[in-house]
């Protein structure tokens, strides 16, 4: 099973998944420019502002969104023979369904409600 | 769809195919964006071990005075570089600036050197 996203919704995706990597970078650059953290708890408390852990989260969210269609296409650019790529595919998305729980679960416990 | 029928001429001897700097720039994009998804898991594992405890988060620190890791590092920066300058090039395509061929040129160089030129100047100043 694929979940499909064909022509625009995919270009769409990958265009909107990849505006919003871009600015919670340069976001990221800025604030830790700003105020550099020092120790482990300067990192962790970095993170344990709702907005900046919440801004992660999406930020995952959109990588891995951003990675499935790319990766997909390569996928189906090169690999020719069907029950591979269907098999790849779906470990594609297996891979990264559990990043994101991963990720989720490790922003999640050092918030700061 | 590819089939065994398919009787039309196929050429992909990629060494002779003429290779403009549009196309290396447009494949690299392709590449950095690979190398760069095998390094997300790498980044996840880091940020649960350095918010994990005083402990994690030194051990992580600790892997960064390593030369060879410093090393691995600014590669894959260097792929983040090339994949979001490519990246932002192909968005002004995507919205029709930059389409004609010389233009396109111009940029996929711009791009390409832009990258080379940052990661230069950050291996200088973090490994030496």
């Amino acid at each position: 099973m694929t979940w499909r996203a064909h022509g625009m919704r995919a270009w769409l995706l990958q265009r909107l998944s990849a505006c919003y990597l871009a600015a919670y970078f340069i976001g990221f650059l800025v604030l830790t420019f700003i105020c550099t953290p020092e120790s482990y708890i300067d990192w962790r408390d970095t993170f344990a502002y709702p907005a900046i852990n919440i801004a992660t989260v999406l930020f995952f969210v959109a990588l891995l969104i951003h990675a499935w269609v790319g990766i997909r296409d390569i996928l189906i650019d090169y690999v020719h023979p069907t029950m591979l790529r269907f098999i790849l595919l779906n470990g594609l998305m297996l891979a990264l369904l559990s990043m994101g729980i991963w990720i989720m679960f490790i922003l999640f416990s050092v918030i700061k409600l | 769809m590819s089939s065994n029928n398919n009787k039309r001429p196929k050429y992909l001897n990629l060494l002779k195919i003429r290779m403009p700097v549009s196309a290396v720039t447009s494949i690299l994009h392709r590449l950095s964006g690979l190398i760069l998804f095998l390094t997300i898991p790498v980044l996840i594992y880091s940020l649960q071990k350095s918010l994990g405890s005083e402990a994690g988060y030194q051990q992580i620190v600790g892997y960064f005075s390593s030369p060879l890791v410093k090393i691995i590092v600014l590669l894959v920066i260097w792929a983040l570089l090339h994949h979001l300058l490519a990246g932002i090039r192909f968005l002004f395509i995507d919205f029709d600036i930059g389409v004609d061929k010389s233009t396109a040129f111009k940029t996929a160089w711009l791009v390409s050197v832009a990258a080379a030129v940052i990661i230069a100047f950050m291996a200088w100043k973090v490994l030496l």
